[in-house]
């Protein structure tokens, strides 16, 4: 009966540990969010300036193409990140601001990809396509090129 | 009515006809394949009750529509935009208010060819005819369309280069100048180049341009000056003997402020407009004035109180207003306040109570509207 307390508590304590160490790695997993486009893209830099403009609906060109932005739906932290960081906008101001450019010059709102798969698709397809993503989501990925950190905690 | 049916029902079909040309596929989901091109298309409705509290002195009903929607298509295709604004109300107007295609030849300065808005608006480049952009549901009466009483030419058909440039890290400038042809005049107003509807002529030469000043480039904020210059030729002979002239010429400076802090916001405009009139007799000219500002504060609970107010000067006397203002409630001053409550994504509802000084009478009136943005 002795013994069996300690083996017990040593159990709790294993438990323990592996939560905190699966939330810390999870937290982790979570911590940097980056610029990304396909892997063979001829983007290789955008300056923070470029990223915003992008984001705006506005036309930014890389070698005679517009490029065209993608927002990452996937997870509504990584929303949050994106309009606190990337755009600097409150997400009604943001909005606003988009409809207004739609409606003064029929210029077009990022499109939202609403899964990490569809974003993954739309950046295979388009070479001209850049999207931000947890820096987790698309490590050792071959097909995708990380270009800048845009956040990290 | 029943012999205009037919007609509507044509206009319609041309109209999606044309939907179809400018655009060939549009949403919001990403690209479906390798793309070279971007679609958009956007509708903005708003349906609206008014009551008016008239007084003693009888004033002609109001005609504002009961629904109104607009529906904006644009297509980039690398450089090249093209775009069409196609509004359509329950008071009978359907017209292809905006059809422009232009060249991005530098990033943020495009040429636009076709009919577009006159830049030496300064609620056109907030709003345009988007309702849900608005906070007020009413537009101030120096802002008012050709259509509607509006007593400046708010449509040209023509040239429009537009730019848009980075000064120091965060301010920047914007510029727009155009050139065209501008509104005819007639009994019942200004009527600019119809897209679908037929032209009598005697559109003449109209320009307008802004420069403003934006202390941060990607925000709202910002200073400008505006300037127009119209002229006008007048198809109607009772206009012509009101006006004692067989023509004219417009000229507008005004200059326009927009400035937020925290919850707050305020904006407004003014604009000085001389009419130089020659034809019959001896050249004669006036001058109005004409402002408004408005202030609104963002509460809680998505909602957003907003007032405004819109003196003049010279409008009670202007030959101008009493021929193209025309009806009898045209308001030589204006309070105006109301909330506004964003209780869905892209859909308000909005309460705006006025009081507006006519010429012959003072009357206040109350207006609820919805308004929303689909997709």
């Amino acid at each position: 009966m002795e013994r069996g307390v300690p083996v017990k508590q040593g159990w709790i304590r294993l438990v323990l540990a592996a939560a905190l160490w699966s939330a810390a790695a999870c937290a982790q997993r979570h911590d940097v969010v980056v610029l990304i486009v396909r892997a063979g893209s001829d983007v290789t830099s955008l300056s923070s300036v470029e990223v915003r403009r992008l984001f705006m609906g506005l036309t930014v060109m890389r070698d005679g193409h517009a490029l065209r932005a993608l927002r990452n739906g996937s997870d509504r932290r990584l929303d949050q990140i994106f309009l606190q960081n990337v755009v600097a906008m409150s997400a009604t101001t943001y909005e606003r601001r988009v409809l207004a450019l739609a409606l003064q010059q029929g210029r077009t709102p990022p499109p939202t990809a609403h899964s990490v798969g569809a974003l993954l698709r739309a950046l295979d397809r388009d070479p001209e396509v850049v999207s931000f993503a947890w820096a987790s989501d698309v490590n050792g990925k071959p097909d995708i090129r990380v270009i800048r950190t845009l956040w990290q905690e | 009515m029943r012999t205009r049916r037919p007609v509507i029902h044509a206009r319609m079909l041309l109209c999606a006809a044309l939907l179809a040309c400018v655009c060939g596929s549009a949403g919001a989901d990403p690209p479906a394949g390798a793309v070279d091109h971007s679609n958009e298309m956007e509708f903005f409705v708003s349906a609206e009750s008014l009551t008016r509290f008239r007084p003693a002195a009888a004033i002609a009903p109001d005609e504002d529509p009961n629904l109104q929607g607009d529906a904006v298509f644009g297509r980039t295709q690398g450089r090249m935009h093209t775009f069409a604004d196609i509004r359509a109300t329950t008071s009978g107007t359907h017209a292809v208010e905006r059809l422009q295609a232009g060249l991005e030849f530098v990033p943020d300065t495009l040429l636009w060819f076709g009919r577009f808005q006159q830049p030496a608006s300064a609620w056109n480049d907030a709003s345009d005819h988007g309702q849900y952009l608005q906070t007020s549901i009413t537009r101030p009466y120096i802002e008012r369309w050709e259509d509607d009483e509006g007593l400046i030419p708010q449509h040209i058909v023509g040239a429009l280069l537009e730019s848009r440039r980075q000064v120091g890290r965060d301010a920047g400038v914007e510029f727009s100048v155009a050139a065209g042809a501008g509104p005819a005049v007639f009994a019942d107003g200004l009527r600019p180049v119809q897209i679908l509807d037929g032209n009598p002529g005697e559109h003449r030469p109209a320009a307008g341009a802004r420069l403003a000043f934006l202390p941060r480039y990607f925000g709202s904020d910002r200073i400008a000056l505006l300037w127009s210059h119209d002229e006008f030729a007048f198809r109607d002979a009772a206009l012509e003997s009101a006006l004692q002239a067989t023509h004219a010429a417009l000229d507008l400076v005004g200059a326009e402020f927009n400035y937020g802090r925290g919850e707050w916001r305020v904006f407004g405009a003014v604009y000085v407009v001389r009419m130089h009139y020659g034809g019959l007799g001896a050249t004669h000219a006036e001058r109005l004035t004409a402002a408004y500002g408005q202030v609104e504060r963002r509460l809680a609970h998505h909602l957003t109180a907003f007032g405004r107010i819109e003196p003049s000067s010279n409008t009670q006397n202007s030959r101008w207003v009493r021929a193209i203002g025309g009806d009898d409630d045209w308001a030589y001053r204006r309070d105006s306040a109301g909330v506004r409550w964003d209780f869905l994504r892209r859909q308000a509802l909005t309460i705006e109570f006025s009081r507006s000084d006519a010429a012959q009478a003072r009357y206040r009136e109350l207006r609820l509207q919805w308004s929303a943005a689909f997709p």
